[in-house]
């Protein structure tokens, strides 16, 4: 048997993941990249005359591949990515289509973004996890590449092809080490790992000169132990929103300088005009008093 | 008589048969597929040398049949390799605490397993230890799948006297030379374009049957 | 409402400081003349934020605040000012301008900021 090279593997795993889509009404534009379980291509439907993504599932017993595509059209929210339509290839494997999300991975959008805008956009993820959250389904993958911003702004959390239901259990050690919180490595995921995923995407794309706040906001995310981590996505939210309002972050206990230069920043303009009216005064009395 | 396991599924179920023979074709199928991409594991992420690999690969294996491994296995839970490497994570953390004699054999001799062979190819792509256990593991598994696989389909071609099928599929997804194309190999092969679009749909039809036959759980 | 509660409260507490920093003039130290200066300056200042409070209820921009805030100051400083130079033939226009000007971009700018919106 001959060696097979990296770039004779990537070929061939090209060739077994492109579908066979005779019979749908979707023609093969390109690969767009492999997910959580499955390849995901840009194709065009010849019906609505528009590109769409189609995700094909790699084997999986029957059940659980429509599993997934019932799972991700249960979750119908601005932030998560909707399913427009599923089916099985002639090769027996499923496949569903979902919209085609034109934009970039959050990684790569967040270089050219501002910290504000960055923590906008981490609060839409928080709000598409929450309400998943909400429907019993934790991602159990999330991380920068899984999230994509579009060309409106529109921030779509993508992939959720390892989400399990929580009251099932999560017994599977799926996801990306990376962004995995250690009880999810042991395969016992639950609402709270998705949590610790937030923080460490939050701590991937931060700039090195980031506040200590949100640092702390990350470690408190990223706690080892769950119970020391926010309670839900929303609580994590909550502090990014008390961050960009210039209030106390709750992970963050703040010494009397911070607190100090918070409310100066905070109300600079007020200070500004204290100043001025002090300084003008002060100025007037010696002038009238020289 | 117990009938060695054509594809993957099967192997995994006769490796949990009652039937003793139909049990040990069910692992040698599992070894033949696996043994690979654990020996090169071992070298890599456990930084064994050669002589150690070899025998913690065959030890490995020996123990996997004498204490029925593979039987606790659930499908539900997690893909075989991600399995099967959490087992040799185990035995292989196991032995360096014991220190313990390593029993070899197992049914499967030495020279079956081509380790010279596996070692050349760690030589010709380095690897790592920094790189991603899982995804390596992963990566080695499907590399010996994907050859086993075209092979097959080398031989199935033949099989139906289909040479041009397997000659285009050489020469466009195997091994492309820059600039290929299916009018260039249409040229080539005295082909209509079409003819060859037709051929190659076929063949990867088959490519793909025979990889999803050797990885179906 | 609240907006024009704070307007007044700010502007009567400011006006009360402003006025009392005539103090460092020997000249109006006086208790009459104190009393009469400060309770000028409040009356300035209750009617610079009833002013603000009514345009924060309309328009919610904090420069915009700001700016109204500073114009009706300055122009009720101007008038005071003016005032005493007719009655009085003291020349105040910068004494009372600028300061009265920036207390009344003060006041303007919290009737915007006061009181916190709630997060939605």
């Amino acid at each position: 048997m001959s060696y097979l090279n990296d770039k004779a593997l990537d070929r061939l795993r090209v060739v077994c993941d492109t579908p066979d889509l005779a019979g749908t009404r979707y023609e093969l534009i390109a690969l767009l990249g492999r997910g959580g379980m499955g390849a995901v291509f840009q194709v065009h439907d010849g019906q609505l005359d528009r590109d769409v993504a189609l995700k094909v599932l790699d084997d999986l017993p029957a059940a659980f591949a429509v599993d997934e595509a019932r799972l991700l059209a249960r979750l119908e929210h601005p932030g998560i990515v909707p399913v427009h339509d599923s089916g099985v290839l002639s090769d027996g494997r499923v496949y569903f289509v979902m919209k085609l999300v034109r934009g970039s991975r959050l990684d790569a959008w967040a270089r050219s973004a501002t910290l504000a805008e960055l923590l906008r956009a981490f609060e839409k993820i928080c709000d598409a996890v929450a309400f998943a959250h909400n429907q019993q389904i934790v991602h159990r993958d999330l991380k920068p590449s899984n999230v994509m911003v579009g060309e409106f702004g529109e921030v779509l959390t993508l992939d959720w092809g390892v989400a399990q239901m929580d009251s099932v259990g999560a017994s599977v050690a799926a996801g990306t080490p990376r962004y995995m919180a250690p009880e999810q490595i042991r395969g016992e995921a639950d609402a709270r790992s998705d949590v610790y995923s937030l923080g460490a995407m939050l701590k991937d794309v931060l700039p090195p000169t980031a506040p200590a706040p949100l640092r702390s906001v990350c470690s408190k995310a990223m706690a080892l132990e769950p119970a020391l981590r926010y309670a839900t996505a929303l609580d994590f939210r909550a502090d990014l929103t008390r961050f960009l309002d210039h209030e106390r972050v709750a992970a963050h206990p703040e010494n009397l300088y911070e607190k100090s230069v918070r409310l100066a920043s905070n109300h600079r303009v007020l200070l500004g005009l204290v100043l001025a009216y002090l300084v003008m005064r002060t100025v007037l009395i010696l002038w009238k008093l020289r | 008589m117990a009938e060695f396991p054509s594809t993957h599924r099967s192997a995994l179920f006769a490796a949990r048969s009652k039937d003793s023979d139909e049990r040990r074709l069910g692992y040698e199928r599992l070894i033949g597929n696996y043994w690979k991409p654990v020996y090169k594991y071992v070298r890599i992420k456990w930084r064994a040398n050669e002589d150690e690999a070899q025998d913690l690969t065959q030890a490995f294996f020996a123990r996997a049949m004498e204490k029925s491994f593979f039987d606790s296995f659930d499908p539900s839970k997690a893909a075989f390799r991600t399995f099967l490497r959490t087992c040799l994570d185990g035995f292989v953390q196991n032995q360096r605490k014991a220190a313990g004699r390593l029993k070899r054999g197992g049914g499967m001799a030495a020279a079956s397993l081509d380790f010279h062979g596996a070692e050349g190819e760690l030589q010709i792509q380095p690897v790592s230890p920094d790189d991603d256990p899982e995804q390596f593991f992963h990566k080695e598994w499907l590399r010996g799948v994907m050859a086993a696989a075209v092979e097959e389909l080398r031989a199935l071609c033949a099989e139906r006297a289909k040479p041009n099928h397997f000659a285009l599929f050489s020469r466009y997804d195997l091994d492309p030379e820059d600039g290929v194309s299916y009018e260039g190999l249409a040229r080539e092969f005295g082909l209509t374009a079409v003819t060859v679009t037709n051929h190659l749909a076929w063949v990867r039809r088959e490519f793909r049957r025979i990889v999803r036959e050797r990885t179906a759980e | 409402m609240k907006k024009i509660w704070i307007g007044l409260a700010l502007g009567a507490i400011l006006g009360i400081l402003d006025g009392s920093t005539a103090w460092f003039e020997p000249a109006e130290r006086e208790f009459g003349k104190m009393m009469g200066i400060i309770g000028g300056s409040v009356f300035k200042g209750v009617l610079t934020g009833l002013a603000a409070g009514l345009f924060a209820r309309k328009v919610h921009s904090e420069m915009k605040g700001l700016f109204f805030g500073l114009v009706i100051s300055s122009v009720l400083s101007w008038g005071a000012a003016y005032m005493i130079w007719t009655n009085e033939g003291k020349n105040y226009f910068v004494n009372l301008l600028l300061p009265g000007a920036i207390v009344g971009a003060i006041v303007g700018y919290a009737t915007q900021k006061l009181p916190k919106q709630q997060q939605a």
